[in-house]
């Protein structure tokens, strides 16, 4: 078992922090009217370790903030860190009329965001947040009841090595969970156990630590995330997002242009400086213009209440009834910008599912599906999908190599449609060629129309538009 | 905290099975009955397979301890029934005929279907599908098993109903010299190159809305209306988790004995034979790998008809399994290109004074990561909590030291994955968590014995 | 007889003949309120489209099936909307024609709280008034039109049909529309068979009919949808009306799978594979080989089986894997048991009906009800002069007839089945002498 001066030389420097930090985490807490639950926290902390652990492992990174800062100098060119927190929080769903809620925005750092928003209902979620670049001894503070819902999107390049810090917050409202949590990069090739995030045969972070996941990015393609520790619970709370791999084709291709290096003339000869590709297909036929990460899942809001006031889970009784593209349900879906929720005010809905583009281009759509109840059918009624990636490796057959690094060969299976049915777990890639299209509105629903609403509010759901200029 | 209560009880039945979990292996060759060979007692001169089947009820066991009536096929006019029903095995071009037995109970005909085939029927009466047998009748089916494959069959009867409780099994036709034999597990699943396998695993998917079953139980089966069908259990070859972890032919499990624990080596070929027996669509997740999908319903998946290979399945890491609907996958473990050694190989200049002072290869190691250290430092043992399966160490094929009960169902080091329904949901057992539809596959290191396999 | 085939209700378009333009196929329907009386006695309210020509008919039907021939690549469909809300006519898979400010573009509207939602995906027709919608660039596949106006509530109403374009309307072998046609260039088929699946939820259709369907109604969204109701063409399953397939023209019969429903279904058919080859409309690269599809909500697929000689005077049974393949029939009305039979077999089911002589014709163009085919080789002894099996009648196989002739001692050179090998069947040999044996529906 690995063991660290490194870990124990943090373990003093924060342990003099701890009761200071928790003077003010009960501050907070107490801003927000959970001062009676807030004791229970700081007697499970108190009296469970005698320190907290938030250290974030990143190579180069002297005061582990997870980023190079200035001062810092990061010798591997292809390291990127990540920490996120794996907590509790609060959103609100797009039944805007049904449950009309006001909601007051408010940054991070307390002050006011914006005019007022109109807000369906109040839900509880577990969730993670992204605290990249805050200092570690924050985290425990504004890490805390801060988790967004769809979680921050992880979007990387080939070639890249990733170190994602995960801590541990602990639940705010519910100090009588001691849940873990893990992060699963679901699809992740040949994944090992310890770093796969499925708590029965891997370890998991407890309250107030952090656990450093490692992940050499070899394979491009559209992948998912999700904490796995009691995943029916967890994900049904919230703790999922997307991520991502770009190619490494784009780059290469873009230095052969440059530098007229070695390669095959023909591969390039369609190929413009920035092109980008969603795979490795060294024939340019994934190539895209611009892209879009939409994710489908959904809430049910009595099992959400049920855990906001402890009282026990209604598992076989789960039913989704707020149908969710990013997090958001239609019209909520083609609002740019931040959401904020009615528990806190913090924007902890930040993704909307608008697609955007100028008539003509290739949109590539990084579709997932993470619900936990159900296969949802994606429609794109007026402009025709052509599959090109399925479970994040192109749509091709066997070739005798399949390596991660030679360009995919085999019989190509690429295939047209204007209908995708994926269920949890699942993710495709899109092209969507609008080449001969009228400029407008055209529209990307799921075809299980009852789905179409949110929960008792009709006309909502998993829909959002495409808006070709 | 309820569910974690909950995982730790889940735990501790694990623990205490451990003995008869590992004294008798799970079975690396897919579980079946061969019924009677009759060499050239087909009509075309072919072999006849005959196998024979009672239609009985039953009951099967769940996860957290509740029994289930259910309808399933015994192999015997006396031995225990068993859900899902006895996989077939044959070879291609045999004739194959099942007689079915009928004694499900008073006013219940009863009647099997095998898509995928060309059936005759003998005996019994003329039914909605098919020839049906009476309570006590039996029916006669004759078909041929022109092609290699994967295949299902299940009631044709009041199909709805009938397959609810349970009356569902598969087929499984081999290729010439397909399949394993001389106490190995490899073969052939198919007349197509990629489809050879190192081990192969059969998966059947299908629920359970106990609610009905305890209405049919109770005589009420002609007032259970279907469109108020909603499902409580999830099962993997008739077994809810962590039953499935059981091993095959377990003897508390009498009425079900198909485990679905798998394992396999580095950079071996696992054929996955998946099947819709249920009535909802299920997305299968492999954790660890992608599979690459070779044939459907029976039929590889090639561009042509002359494709040595299966040359236009997909891969991917979710399979969406419908109801009725097989599949055939190859999964490979391989532990390339993952920036550290993962046999934690590490300098040792007194035993290897050649630089680069590592250990030899391991048989299936990827050279570009020998000797690479584990880039991060796992935290404290009081920071972290542990599952079953975790052996005390990143590395495949070690062990490592964990606290005082934890850990202890990985005997061989191995890194284990959790192959499940994605839809979460179908993880519980009624309203319990862990239980549903999940199952695990384990990558074993050098030296390990899989049912006469040994891993290089 | 009636067959799900609907061949009565195919619409024969119009054609607008324009010079230095396609051709245009032009139709137009009637959307209209109506009920239909289910199989356990219930008047279910549903909306649906009628042929504009004809009468309203008196029970909902699905809409009719619309045919754009293959000379034609636009479509063009008049609504005159008869109900009491807006609505509209969409077809996902082909792009509206859009005219700025006129047609095809989206119709938003403002709810109470002053959201803007989409109300209609394209122009809509007000009641009582008519409207024009049309689709260039029709390409060959099997289509769903249906509501474009909040589908998530009108659609369950009964706002849908099946349309078709194929890229040849006669079969390319024979140049006769008889013979059957090609769907996607290469992909003949000699029959086809339209199957649309739906399902009913008769209490909110009920809501939706009396106008108490949303925001501030008693119904206020369609999330908790419950069907009761599983429909193949818009009936329950009927026992007394199988369909048949196979046919004389040839053994490929095209099953256009469409589904308007909410929900996914797997229909597998026993005894038979099909080559799935379209996919909403667009043809797969590479066909799939299977005896059950996914058939997901709005998809539409386009399957060929091939009818295989040896299910010749056999009934073959479809069926919904999911397990929607009961009817709901009348509760018992003389008993007050508890203890009542609520559903019958049937549901999403079909039952195809092989003919004994059709698809395995072994002399397709004679008359041969016999099918005595005594050397076995596929072709009927009237149609097979070709006695010494090279494919082609000529010389060789008179040597041997004349053998046989003479020692009555061949019985497959008794060509006309009549006992003795004569004359007669001199003559048999002399029509076909100089051509291969056949053709015969028995060997492909």
């Amino acid at each position: 078992m690995m063991r660290s001066k490194w870990n124990m030389r943090l373990n003093r420097i924060q342990q003099k922090h701890t009761i200071e930090r928790i003077e003010i985490m009960l501050k907070r807490l107490a801003k927000y009217s959970v001062l009676a639950l807030a004791t229970g926290l700081v007697t499970g902390l108190a009296a469970g370790t005698a320190s907290s652990e938030v250290h974030v492992q990143c190579p180069d990174d002297t005061n582990g903030n997870a980023i190079e800062d200035a001062g810092e100098v990061w010798t591997n060119p292809n390291q990127v860190c990540m920490h996120l927190t794996g907590g509790d929080g609060y959103v609100n769903m797009s039944d805007i009329e049904a449950s009309a809620t006001a909601v007051v925005p408010l940054n991070y750092d307390g002050s006011y965001a914006g005019p007022a928003q109109q807000r369906g209902r109040f839900q509880y979620i577990f969730g993670f947040s992204d605290v990249t670049g805050m200092a570690p001894e924050d985290v425990l503070i504004d890490g805390v009841l801060a988790a967004q819902y769809a979680a921050p999107t992880i979007e990387l390049r080939e070639g890249q090595e990733f170190y994602l810090s995960l801590t541990n917050v602990g639940m705010a409202i519910r100090p009588d969970l001691f849940d873990p949590h893990t992060v699963h990069w679901h699809g992740y090739p040949d994944a090992t156990a310890a770093f796969d995030g499925l708590p029965d045969v891997s370890v998991s972070i407890n309250m107030g630590n952090t656990l450093t996941y490692y992940y050499n990015v070899k394979d491009p393609g559209t992948f998912l995330y999700h904490c796995h520790v009691e995943a029916t619970e967890h994900m049904q709370m919230g703790m999922l997002g997307q991520l991502f791999v770009k190619s490494a084709q784009g780059p290469a291709w873009d230095d052969l242009l440059a530098t007229g290096g070695p390669g095959n003339a023909a591969q390039v000869a369609g190929h413009t400086t920035g092109d980008e590709y969603v795979y490795n297909d060294g024939d340019g036929s994934t190539r895209y213009d611009v892209e879009f990460a939409l994710q489908m899942s959904g809430f049910d809001p009595e099992f959400h209440d049920a855990s906001y006031s402890v009282q026990p889970l209604p598992f076989a009784e789960m039913n989704v009834t707020f149908p969710l593209l990013n997090g958001r349900g239609y019209p909520e879906t083609i609002i740019q910008g931040d959401l904020h929720n009615s528990g806190n005010g913090l924007p902890t809905q930040p993704y909307d599912a608008l697609v955007e583009a100028t008539a003509g281009e290739t949109i590539l759509l990084r579709l997932s599906n993470l619900s936990v109840t159900q296969f949802y059918t994606l429609m794109s009624p007026s402009i025709t999908m052509k599959v090109v990636g399925t479970g994040a490796h192109i749509l091709r057959g066997p070739d005798s190599a399949e390596t991660p690094t030679a360009p995919a060969v085999g019989e190509d299976l690429y295939y047209e449609t204007n209908s995708v049915t994926l269920g949890g777990g699942q993710a495709f890639d899109l092209l969507l060629d609008t080449a001969g299209m009228s400029p407008g509105t055209y529209f990307l629903y799921t075809s299980n129309l009852h789905n179409l609403s949110n929960n008792t509010e009709e006309r909502g759901g998993i829909m959002t538009e495409i808006r070709l200029y | 905290m309820t569910s974690r209560i909950k995982a730790n009880r889940a735990i501790e039945i694990f623990a205490l099975l451990l003995a008869l979990v590992w004294t008798s292996a799970a079975t690396a060759v897919v579980p079946g009955i061969e019924g009677t060979v009759t060499v050239g007692g087909g009509a075309g001169g072919n072999d006849l397979r005959a196998f024979q089947l009672w239609a009985r009820p039953g009951y099967i066991v769940t996860g957290e301890g509740n029994t289930v009536y259910m309808w399933g096929y015994a192999q015997g006019i006396a031995t225990p029934m068993n859900h899902p029903g006895p996989n077939l095995i044959a070879q291609v071009g045999e004739e194959i005929r099942v007689t079915l037995t009928n004694q499900l109970g008073a006013g219940v005909d009863t009647s099997m279907v095998f898509p995928g085939h060309v059936v005759d029927a003998s005996g019994g009466t003329p039914g909605f599908m098919t020839n049906e047998a009476a309570n006590g009748g039996n029916v006669t089916y004759t078909f041929t098993a022109t092609h290699p494959g994967t295949y299902t069959y299940y009631s044709g009867t009041d199909t709805s109903l009938q397959t609810e409780m349970g009356l569902f099994g598969t087929i499984v036709v081999y290729p010439a010299a397909g399949q394993p034999s001389g106490g190995g597990t490899s073969g052939q699943a198919y007349d197509v190159d990629n489809s050879t396998f190192d081990f192969e695993y059969l998966y059947v998917l299908s629920e359970i809305d106990d609610a009905i079953h305890n209405m049919v139980e109770n005589g009420l089966a002609a007032e259970v209306n279907m469109n108020e069908r909603k499902p409580r259990y999830w099962l993997i070859n008739g077994r809810t988790g962590p039953d499935t972890l059981f091993p095959t032919g377990a003897p508390y499990l009498p009425n079900q004995p198909n485990g679905s624990l798998s394992r396999t080596c580095v950079n071996h070929d696992v054929l996955m034979r998946v099947v819709g027996a249920g009535h909802d669509p299920h997305p299968f997740h492999t954790h660890g790998q992608n599979f690459r999908v070779i044939a459907r319903d029976g039929r590889p998946r090639v561009s042509s008809a002359v494709s040595p290979v299966s040359d236009v399945g997909i891969s991917d890491f979710t399979l969406t399994v419908n109801p009725g609907q097989t599949y055939d996958a190859i999964w490979t473990w391989k532990g390339e290109n993952l920036g550290w050694d993962i046999y934690g190989h590490e300098p040792d200049p007194v035993t290897y004074p050649l630089p680069p002072h590592l250990p030899p290869l391991e048989a299936n190691e990827d050279p570009a990561d020998h000797g690479k250290p584990l880039p991060v430092l796992l935290p404290e043992d009081q920071f972290l909590t542990f599952g079953g399966f975790w052996s005390g160490s990143p590395f495949l094929g070690q062990d490592g030291t964990l606290p005082v009960g934890e850990g202890g169902l990985n005997p061989h080091g191995g890194m284990y994955y959790m192959w499940h329904s994605h839809t979460e949901f179908e993880l519980i057992n009624f309203d319990i968590f862990p239980g549903g539809m999940l199952t695990m596959m384990a990558v074993e290191g050098p030296g390990v014995d899989i049912d006469g396999t040994v891993c290089p | 007889m009636k067959t799900l085939k609907l061949t009565t209700l195919i619409l024969l378009s119009t054609f607008v003949a324009s010079a230095g333009f396609a051709q245009v196929a032009s139709y137009s329907l009637v959307a209209h309120q109506s009920t239909k009386t289910m199989q356990d006695g219930a008047v279910v309210n549903m909306w649906g489209y009628y042929d504009a020509t004809g009468a309203a008919p008196a029970s909902w039907t699905t809409g009719p099936e619309l045919h754009v021939p293959a000379t034609a690549s636009t479509l063009e469909v008049t609504l005159t909307n008869n109900l009491s809300e807006p609505t509209s006519l969409f077809i996902p898979g082909l792009a509206p024609e859009v005219i700025a400010g006129v047609a095809g573009e989206p119709v938003y509207s403002t709810s109470g709280s002053g959201i803007g939602r989409v109300h209609s995906f394209t122009h809509e027709t007000a009641p009582g008034a008519t409207e024009t919608y049309r689709w260039h660039n029709v390409t060959p596949g099997t289509y769903l039109y249906q509501s474009g106006t909040n589908p998530s509530k009108q659609l369950q109403m009964g706002l849908y049909g099946a349309m078709y374009h194929d890229a040849n309307d006669v079969n390319p072998g024979t140049g006769s529309a008889v013979d059957g046609a090609e769907i996607y260039p290469g992909h003949t088929y000699h029959q086809q068979v339209a199957l649309l699946f739906s399902e009913v939820d008769p209490v909110i259709n009920a809501a939706i009919s009396a106008d108490d369907y949303g925001f501030g109604n008693t119904v206020t969204s369609s999330i908790g949808r419950t069907p009761k109701y599983y429909l193949i063409n818009g009936e329950e399953y009927d026992p007394l009306n199988p369909t048949a397939i196979g046919t004389e023209a040839g053994p490929l019969v095209l099953l256009r799978f469409l589904n308007a429903g909410y929900q996914t279904y797997v229909p597998v058919i026993q005894d038979l594979y099909m080559n799935i080859i379209g996919d909403d409309g667009n043809e797969l690269p590479h066909p799939r080989v299977q005896y059950s599809i996914e058939v997901p909500a709005g998809k539409t697929h386009d399957a060929i089986v091939a009818i295989p000689c040896e299910l010749a005077d056999r009934n073959v049974v479809l069926h919904d894997r999911r397990g929607h393949i009961r009817n709901q029939i009348a509760d018992d009305p003389g008993t007050t048991s508890v203890v009542e039979t609520e559903e019958a077999d049937g549901g999403m089911t079909v039952t195809f009906q092989i003919p004994i002589d059709t698809a395995c014709d072994n002399c397709a163009d004679l008359s041969n009800p016999t099918q005595t085919d005594v050397d076995a080789d596929g072709f009927g002894n009237l149609c097979d002069a070709d006695l010494s099996g090279d494919l082609m009648t000529n010389f060789g196989d008179l040597g041997l007839f004349i053998d046989a002739f003479v020692n009555q001692s061949n019985p497959a050179a008794d060509f006309n089945s009549d006992g003795v090998v004569n004359f007669g069947d001199l003559g048999v040999m002399a029509t076909g002498f100089g051509s291969p044996p056949g053709p015969s529906l028995a060997v492909y």
